[in-house]
């Protein structure tokens, strides 16, 4: 995992850290640190506060000739989406998502792009304004980069904005395979009145890792098994750490195949850009919820309150883990003596979900319900008061009034008087 | 006594195949001893005196048969068919006795009186039969031949009784061993319907598709009457092979044994049909048990020992030899000798003997026919019983395991609600039509192998374990194998 030294050193304009061919440590290099996601706060080196990538990292470059040049390695990725489910994935440099370019407008960047893989790639620039023949379309815009061959693009970043890379280069399986990542360009002239304290770049993607299996089936288009952020499923999405005050921008791509309602609690942000780049003040605008397109990005900032805030798709289904789609509805159902019949015929049965789904997972948790090999259960995760029945598209933006670094600072603890509590009576008089 | 030296003749064969009868009975008759060597040789339980599996129970409890040797026993005890082909013997044994006798001399006398006469002329006379005296040796050969035929038709009667008695015994097996298995089936139809009531009752499925679910386990549950049926229909075949009344209460296997349990294991199969001198030697010890080819054998015999007494008769259907005296009215007395024969102008015997040269050699072809005919279905059978073996060792070692891991992996999907309820017991059934198509094979290969025993005179178990040392010994181990039959499930209840 990166630490803020090689964070600030691969973001840092002008200082030549890393070197170009530095590689990914190895092919299958595992992502599944499931860690808090760095803070970085802008420094007085920086015009900007550079971007955290949540359980992922930023690619270094180096600077030749007044040129950023950056190295992307097309690879097969050992990915771990939590604890019990492995992949085959594709992805750059050891990664998916790959690690997310960073850089200002009016840059000059030259990426390099290895191809480890054992077919033709590309990488298209989504949302950039550039040359035609830099656009990376196989086919259109170049002959693709063939397996083993190292290509260039290079091109004059003219615009700022949230925005991905991705192949065009059998693309529904490459990205079906995990290949992707987010390309961040701070705006050369810092929005002083609205400075960012920090900075979350989060992508969205889903996948069809069917139960039992190792690799994503690139063939479904609609019955995904798994909906990530950053690759990783809830719990295992790092969360965003703020402190009370803090103005926080949270920037959402989606490369997905549907789009996804992110609803954040606590706050009303604000939507203040999108792959168009930051919007003009007057255009932003008070949502709780933001629907990101599929193929879209999106800037919402706030100003952290102190809690344990989810932030999620809204879009029940993309908040869970993998679970059948054509169940019978069992809800209501009192199986009574029919379950012992079936249980004599099949050992091990047992009726789920008379009363709701919720029991699912108390039996997962008490180890008593084994699942199929690399699956997931459809919910998990434990908060401070019991189980959250969450999966997917969920994570938590922690804010305290006092970090103590990237340390997970643990739970929140509502202040007295603040938190939902029993009663043994309700009063006759409150309508209902 | 020749009757009961015959019948054990007959009992003894079909008695090696069960492997249980006792030296007590090889030891009657001085005229089995080679058979007696034979079989002991062949089949060691010969010497376990172990006749009485099926004893007659006591009036209060259920017989019991264990395995098909114990039907074939009780059935040698019991059956009419049985007894009527034993006594059809005892017919055959007083023929050829008679046919061995010499014919009685034949004795006249006469008394004539001349008309006004007062005085008597008398004749006596004592004739007896030369040709009868000369060809006795071989007449008596000719009946040996003759009753030697009837042994080995009726012995061909006994085998096929006793062969039927086998396979129904193994229809009957297989036939409780389905119906258990559509009542598995038609339980878990019956669960996925109740299921599906439950639900629809909770306004959870629409009426077409619980209606779906209630017609599946509908025609389960007849398909699990007719298999009941065909059970109790089994049964009474096997009650009326065995002699018994139809109320008798019986009690057989719920199972069918297991292949491995088969002295016929698949390597030896395999080998004998690929090496043709062991079919060759198959082939030899089968026509020389068969009692069709027996009977024709001896039949070709006793037509060569009947061409031999035709020769030496000359065509002449008797000559008589005879003493004669007589007393004159005037009592004078007068003796002499009497021959008495055919003259040999028109008949004298030669389309009788062309007659008898045309049926040996009818018989001969029907011998060789026979023979060509036992090549190829002994091929056949073979060949099938491989296949069978082969089928039913896929579908116990690898289809079942496979079905009851599936059935175990969806188990583990349901728990995950990654599929449903429906789907697990659909899973669980997919695995009993598994297990239920294992059934149907087990009895394929059991009744083939019954019939090829009763086919090989019951010499193709012994003669082809001998090709696979590995084999269980010859018999018909009515062990029932769970194997199939048993499942693996995981335990999510603590």
């Amino acid at each position: 995992m990166i630490n803020r030294r090689q964070l600030l050193l691969g973001s840092a304009a002008g200082l030549v850290s890393a070197r170009l061919g530095s590689q990914s440590a190895s092919a299958q290099a595992s992502t599944s640190q499931a860690t808090q996601a760095p803070a970085a706060a802008a420094t007085n080196d920086l015009p900007y506060t550079p971007v955290v990538t949540p359980n992922g990292r930023t690619l270094p470059y180096r600077m030749r000739d007044g040129v950023k040049e950056f190295h992307l390695i097309a690879e097969e990725v050992d990915h771990e989406f939590a604890e019990g489910t492995r992949i085959k994935a594709w992805g750059y440099n050891g990664t998916t998502p790959g690690p997310t370019l960073e850089a200002v407008e009016g840059d000059r960047v030259r990426i390099y792009v290895t191809n480890r893989l054992q077919e033709p790639t590309t990488v298209h620039w989504h949302g950039l304004i550039l040359p035609f023949g830099m656009d990376g379309v196989a086919g259109l815009t170049q002959r693709a980069i063939p397996p083993g061959e190292s290509w260039v693009y290079e091109f004059t970043l003219n615009q700022h904005g949230t925005h991905m890379y991705h192949p065009h280069s059998d693309e529904m399986l490459q990205m079906a395979m995990g290949m992707m990542g987010m390309f961040i360009i701070h705006p050369r002239q810092q929005d002083s009145s609205h400075r960012i304290d920090r900075d979350f770049a989060l992508l969205l993607h889903n996948w069809a890792i069917h139960p039992g299996t190792y690799r994503p089936d690139p063939s479904v288009m609609t019955d995904f098994d798994l909906w990530t952020i950053n690759s990783k499923v809830f719990p295992a999405i790092a969360p965003l750490l703020a402190q009370t005050g803090e103005r926080v921008r949270v920037r959402i791509g989606n490369l997905s195949m549907m789009n996804h309602p992110m609803h954040m609690h606590g706050v009303q942000f604000d939507v203040t850009g999108s792959d168009g780049g930051r919007w003009p003040q007057a255009q932003w605008r008070k949502e709780v919820t933001e629907i990101i397109g599929v193929g879209q990005t999106r800037d919402l900032e706030f100003t952290a309150i102190a809690g344990d805030w989810p932030l999620h798709c809204h879009m029940s289904h993309h908040t869970m883990n993998a679970m059948g789609h054509e169940l019978p509805v069992t809800t209501g159902v009192n199986q009574g003596e029919l379950e012992r019949q079936i249980r004599q015929m099949i050992p091990g049965y047992m009726a789920m979900g008379e009363h709701g789904m919720s029991e699912h997972q108390a039996h997962i948790d008490a180890g008593h319900m084994r699942g199929p090999e690399n699956t997931l259960p459809m919910m998990g995760g434990q908060g401070a008061f019991g189980p959250m029945e969450m999966g997917g598209m969920f994570t938590l933006i922690k804010v305290r009034d006092q970090l103590d670094g990237n340390n997970d600072p643990g739970w929140f603890e509502p202040p007295q008087g603040t938190q939902a509590y029993r009663v043994n009576s309700v009063p006759e008089d409150v309508p209902v | 006594m020749p009757f009961k030296a015959l019948a054990l003749f007959l009992v003894l064969p079909a008695l090696v195949s069960c492997g249980t009868t006792g030296t007590n009975l090889l030891s009657q008759d001085s005229q089995f001893d080679d058979m007696r060597q034979t079989l002991q040789q062949w089949s060691p339980a010969l010497n376990s005196n172990n006749l009485e599996p099926a004893a007659q129970p006591p009036d209060d409890a259920s017989l019991r048969l264990h395995n098909p040797a114990q039907a074939q026993a009780l059935a040698l005890r019991q059956s009419p068919a049985i007894r009527s082909i034993l006594a059809s013997q005892g017919i055959a044994d007083a023929d050829y006795r008679q046919a061995t006798l010499i014919q009685n001399p034949g004795f006249s006398a006469s008394a004539l009186r001349a008309e006004g006469s007062d005085s008597w002329k008398t004749e006596f006379s004592l004739t007896l039969g030369i040709l009868d005296w000369l060809t006795l040796p071989m007449r008596r050969q000719l009946a040996g031949a003759e009753h030697a035929q009837a042994r080995s038709r009726a012995f061909q009667l006994l085998t096929d009784e006793l062969g039927e008695v086998r396979s129904v015994y193994f229809a009957a097996v297989a036939a409780r061993h389905i119906s258990q298995q559509h009542q598995q089936t038609a339980e878990a139809a019956r669960l996925n319907a109740e299921l599906a009531a439950r639900l629809s009752e909770a306004g959870n499925l629409s009426e077409l598709e619980r209606l779906h679910y209630e017609d599946v386990s509908a025609r389960q549950r007849q398909a699990w009457q007719q298999a009941q049926a065909e059970a109790d229909a089994s049964m009474a075949a096997l009650k009326r092979g065995l002699g018994l009344d139809i109320a008798a209460p019986l009690e057989i296997p719920d199972q069918l044994p297991d292949i491995a349990d088969s002295a016929l294991s698949a390597g030896a199969l395999r080998t004998l049909l690929q090496d043709s001198e062991q079919f060759a030697m198959l082939l030899t010890r089968t026509t020389s048990q068969r009692p069709d080819v027996r009977f024709l054998r001896d039949n070709r015999s006793a037509l060569e020992r009947q061409l031999q007494l035709q020769r030496k008769q000359l065509g002449m259907s008797d000559i008589g030899v005879g003493l004669i005296t007589e007393r004159e009215p005037d009592g004078s007395r007068a003796s002499g000798f009497e021959l008495d024969l055919s003259l040999l102008v028109f008949d004298r015997g030669q389309h009788q003997r062309a007659s008898t040269r045309a049926h040996q050699a009818q018989l001969s072809a029907d011998e060789a026919a026979l023979e060509l005919a036992i090549t190829y279905q002994l091929q056949t059978s073979l060949n099938n019983l491989l296949s069978l073996t082969e089928q039913a060792t896929q579908l116990r070692d690898e289809d079942i395991p496979r079905q009851q891991r599936m059935l175990a992996l969806t188990l583990q999907e349901y728990n995950f609600m990654l599929t449903g309820p429906f789907e697990l017991i659909e899973a669980k059934q997919q695995e009993l039509d598994t297990v239920l198509r294992y059934i149907n094979t087990l009895e394929s290969y059991w009744l083939e192998h019954a019939w090829l025993m009763q086919y090989t005179a019951n010499t193709a178990d012994i003669f082809i374990a001998s090709l696979d040392s590995s084999a269980p010994p010859p018999g018909p181990a009515m062990n029932p194998t769970p194997r199939a039959a048993d499942t693996h499930q995981e335990h999510h209840h603590d």
